[in-house]
């Protein structure tokens, strides 16, 4: 008993003191951790992710990164978290002690970041997420190194909620995935249906395996909504829109949020999907831009080379994008490639990305604003910018 | 009225493939006494190899034939090599040799398939009927229809067939079975590749309206296990039964949760399940039951 | 002969527990050495091997598969997450509470479940996970969806704990403790009843033996320690949610017991040790392999040492080792005699 578990200490000793060696990280290179989804029910996210990361790395290291005097490279070092946040608790805390790294990009959603967010507060480690909610970077005074490139979600609710009033809605039913993003956004109509500014008639949750909302979608448009907002990511997004279209439910009144991204169309909503709306940053009608502002150029330039490399362009992508080019900005800008430096660096940082533009401050953290937003509408298949 | 009849429309689509899996798990526990927790897996299987083929243009008939094929072919590994030969008093051993061999299933499609769903087209086209304001879609009438097709199949396979009798005196009395020369492993072996195959046209006829990924297998092995038990394990129709009432139960019952309760609905089946468990522990149908020594 | 005997056995015994403390000695010495393990692996080591030590008498003396520890760890979890985030009580305390919940809800789910057979437990501890997983992201004080984060960490005399070496030893303190208690649970007189109805519950019961309450009181043992577990996951990580009710748990510990030994005290440990570590190389090396793998050929891994031990060492490496060093002992002792 004794000797096998002592054997069995060993065997371990013996198998890791052979990669300690390869382990000692070049000084030439910045290293970066990558928390995100390459796995789970967010996979999806997750991919689009790491293609956009390699992208704008790959055209970083072409020149270098200016550090002082010095040229060095970024070395990304990219984990999955498999959507769990717990999982992605135990990546942060590898990244963080294991790889020595400078920053950490992720999670790549709410539920995997706020998994991470005190423990990587604790470790005065620069965080840059993905997730939309509100609390990832909020207390501010609890969250000095937290970041974020989307927008806030109140913003989204607030950009749907101005059309809402153009077209004279007063009535809608929420349809949202039961974890911390669909949490954040349900929360955003609560609080506009308590301010008297919406009439939110009825929600409905489903979990974030599910496959099939037909109870929900028939729930909701008993209440007859003048419209449906759906706060959910693809491919429960798209399965979301067909459900809608098989209850014949007027798709022209069918609101989705940023997180259903381009995959909408893939993804399974199909043809169900002509006709709806959703609110995301103007990259996604990216080849409609017309490049006149720097903001709008490197929107264009970012959809232009994605989808060279990729084929077809994902709304998420840009998201990651931005948080690496962020931190890039925050080290030039800063002179060092320290955690500190780093953070404080990038709450100064005023930067216009392929998401939109950033303008970060002591009190604000919170990704790309209002400005950069718009509700855009699929039109013959692909997204369309309305006036 | 309207809701509540859409709700139990979808219910039993749902519980059609329920039903096909608990039949399965109730089959395996009758003739080899083997509780099974693999049985998702061969709807995974079958449902995801359908989707695939079919997104790669092949014909809908040819794709779920092959998808039935490799369903059998990894349930005969299951049962040859995964478990072992003398099963006796081993029951712990050979449920966690059933969860091993449930883990590894869904790895490999992982691997191979990853992490993303794919969509199959509905078997025919056309857009949701409307009767009396309740949406049908064609596929849902698919579903039913092969589903019922399958159980009328097995009941005449069980009572008609030699190989069904052989497998019905094995369930009552393995020794006795044994002894009027039927090969006990013989019949596991069968009953391995039939419980594959209920699983497989479960899934198969459930991809086009739930697009199946990777990891489907471990909730629809729940579901499965729980419409065995509900019904009792002892009686293949109680599974079928139990099946279909655990779909209707299940939609029906969040159907009518208030929308801001609608997050409990995912807990309904075992809720049920555990009622079941506390109030009836040998299922809903079965009058007794017997312990083997 | 019988004395000498009698002192072999507290040879072997003194011998098994100077290696299992120099093991778990030895662990912040290697995890913060060998790439890639990290510190937080330890802890995470410990905290699993707690979990699962209550099925070593559950699942290798009663002989009941139970795939529901995630509810009792889940429990211990939110317990100390809810009580020091929202009533500000001491963690020791909740961890306290929170294990005594558990136990009460273990208690009370087995007086009316082992009436049943075994599989039926099995299914019914399943079923509790799930709906308390479901319940928990629902409910305001339980955090919703997005969980409880800033979980009070534990202090030991008023000061804080620091790191996570120093976690380490608290938790390994907590794991030495444990595995005494099981041990001595394991050599009472209860645990040869628990062989005896693992071995055939009806010849037993005819015998005058109701297995019923001794099953019980192994599944409160096991609620127990899987609920402590938990707790200390709570507040070594600062953040709960519904997946520490996962059913991934309830698997994970599973394998742990069963691929270390279900029937020894030291195989939880080990099985920990083994897990953790080929979770760890899986993710350090998989991606060098193939990009496309995630965190999914980890699970191949998983379930394939779960059928690999099973089917070759029943009783798991230690149980394994033990009976190949009996073997080895049992040559030279008779060699000179011959």
């Amino acid at each position: 008993m004794a000797v096998g578990l002592a054997a069995v200490l060993t065997l371990g000793v013996g198998a890791g003191c052979a990669k300690q060696e390869s382990a000692a990280s070049d000084s030439t290179e910045i290293p970066i951790g990558v928390d995100i989804e390459k796995s789970g029910p967010a996979s999806v996210q997750g991919e689009a992710y790491e293609r956009a990361l390699k992208l704008v790395a790959r055209q970083i290291n072409a020149n270098g990164v200016k550090v002082g005097n010095q040229t060095k490279k970024i070395k990304l070092i990219v984990r999955d978290n498999k959507s769990d946040p717990a999982e992605s608790l135990s990546v942060a805390k590898s990244l963080i002690d294991n790889d020595n790294v400078a920053a950490i990009i992720g999670g790549g959603a709410s539920p995997t970041t706020m998994s991470i967010v005190d423990t990587v507060e604790a470790k005065k480690v620069p965080l840059v997420s993905m997730g939309s909610s509100g609390a990832i970077v909020q207390p501010i005074d609890k969250r000095k190194y937290i970041f974020k490139t989307p927008g806030n979600t109140p913003v989204i609710a607030d950009v749907m909620l101005k059309q809402f009033q153009r077209k004279g809605i007063k009535k809608i039913a929420v349809l949202s995935v039961d974890n911390a993003y669909g949490a954040a956004g349900l929360k955003a109509w609560q609080d506009l249906d308590k301010a008297g500014k919406i009439d939110l008639v009825d929600n409905e949750k489903f979990g974030d395996k599910d496959k099939d909302f037909t109870v929900q979608v028939t729930k909701a448009v008993a209440k007859h909504p003048d419209a449906v907002v759906v706060w959910a990511i693809p491919p429960q997004a798209g399965i979301a829109a067909q459900n809608l279209r098989q209850a014949k439910y007027p798709s022209n009144q069918v609101y989705f949020d940023t997180g259903a991204g381009a995959e909408l169309f893939v993804k399974g909503a199909g043809s169900a999907s002509e006709g709806m709306y959703m609110v995301h940053s103007r990259v996604l009608a990216g080849d409609q831009i017309t490049a006149t502002t720097p903001a709008a150029q490197a929107e264009k330039k970012f959809f232009t080379d994605y989808s060279r490399d990729y084929g077809n362009f994902s709304g998420f992508a840009p998201m990651a994008a931005d948080a690496l080019s962020l931190i890039v900005q925050a080290i030039t800008k800063g002179g060092r490639a320290d955690r500190e430096t780093i953070r404080d660096s990038l709450e100064k940082l005023t930067f216009d990305g392929a998401f939109g533009t950033y303008q970060f401050s002591p009190t604000n953290h919170g990704g790309v604003d209002e400005s950069s937003l718009a509700l855009l509408v699929v039109k013959n298949g692909t997204w369309t910018l309305t006036s | 009225m309207t809701s509540l009849a859409q709700f139990v429309v979808t219910g039993f689509t749902t519980g059609a493939t329920y039903a096909l899996v608990g039949l399965g798990i109730a089959l395996i526990a009758q003739v080899t006494g083997v509780i099974s927790f693999a049985q998702g897996e061969f709807v995974m299987l079958g449902g995801l190899t359908f989707a695939l083929l079919e997104e790669k243009g092949l014909a809908a008939p040819l794709a779920a034939l092959v998808a039935i094929v490799l369903a059998c072919a990894v349930g005969v590994v299951l049962e040859r090599l995964v478990l072992p030969r003398a099963r006796a008093g081993r029951t712990d051993q050979t449920i966690m040799l059933t969860i091993g061999a449930s883990i590894v299933i869904e790895g490999v499609a992982l691997v191979v398939v990853g992490t993303e769903p794919h969509f199959a087209r509905p078997f025919t086209k056309g857009s949701a009927l409307s009767v009396g304001g309740v949406h049908i879609t064609p596929q849902y009438v698919w579903v039913v229809a092969i589903t019922a097709v399958v159980l009328v199949a097995m009941w005449l396979l069980l009572t008609r067939t030699r190989v069904g009798w052989a497998m019905r005196a094995t369930a009552m009395d393995a020794e006795a079975a044994q002894l009027s020369g039927i090969s006990p492993s013989r019949m596991s072996l069968i009953v391995f590749v039939v419980a594959a195959a209920l699983g497989a046209i479960g899934g198969i006829v459930l991809a086009p309206l739930q697009s199946p990924d990777a990891g489907i297998g471990i909730a629809l092995g729940l579901k499965g296990f729980a419409a065995a038990v509900i019904g009792g394990l002892g009686r293949p129709a109680g599974a079928v039964v139990g099946g279909l009432a655990l779909g209707i139960v299940e939609r029906v019952a969040a159907g009518y949760l208030p929308g801001d309760f609608s997050g409990y609905s995912d807990a309904i089946a075992f809720a049920l399940l555990l009622l079941v468990l506390l109030v009836r522990p040998t299922g809903l149908l079965s009058a007794l039951r017997v312990e083997r020594v | 002969m019988a004395v000498l005997g009698r002192h072999r056995r507290l040879v072997t015994l003194v011998l098994s527990y100077g290696v299992f403390v120099g093991g778990l000695l030895l662990v912040p010495f290697l995890f913060t050495r060998v790439h890639p393990y990290t510190m937080a692996d330890g802890v995470l080591m410990v905290l699993l091997a707690v979990a699962a030590l209550g099925l070593v008498p559950f699942t290798g003396y009663a002989g009941q598969v139970s795939l529901g520890q995630a509810a009792f760890y889940g429990t211990g979890a939110y317990a100390t997450a809810i009580l020091t985030v929202k009533l500000h009580l001491s963690p020791w305390l909740s961890l306290v509470i929170g294990a005594a919940v558990a136990g009460l809800l273990a208690y009370l789910l087995g007086l009316a479940l082992f009436r049943a057979a075994g599989h039926y437990l099995t299914l019914a501890t399943i079923a509790v996970g799930l709906i308390l997983g479901v319940v928990v992201k629902q409910l305001d004080v339980t955090g919703g969806a997005e969980g409880l984060a800033g979980v009070t960490p534990l202090t030991v005399f008023g000061a804080d704990i620091g790191g996570d070496v120093n976690f380490f030893y608290l938790a390994a303190g907590i794991l030495l403790v444990a595995t005494v208690v099981v041990h001595l649970v394991c050599r009472s007189m209860f645990a040869r009843t628990l062989l005896a109805i693992s071995d055939s519950p009806v010849a037993a019961q005819s015998c005058g033996v109701d297995p019923a309450p001794v099953k019980r009181s192994m599944f409160v043992l096991a609620a127990v320690l899987a609920a402590v577990a938990g707790s200390l996951y709570a507040s070594w990580s600062g953040f709960v949610d519904a997946s520490t009710l996962d059913l991934n748990v309830s698997l994970q510990l599973l394998i742990i017991a069963t691929v270390g030994g279900r029937r020894s005290v030291f195989g939880a440990a080990v099985g920990s040790f083994v897990v953790v570590s080929l979770v760890r190389f899986a993710k350090e090396w998989l991606p060098d392999v193939s990009s496309h793998a995630g965190g999914q050929v980890e699970i191949i891994a998983y379930g394939l040492a779960l059928i690999l031990v099973l089917r070759l060492l029943p009783r798991g490496i230690v149980g394994g080792a033990a009976a190949g060093l009996r073997r080895l002992a049992g040559t030279v002792t008779r060699t000179p005699t011959r």
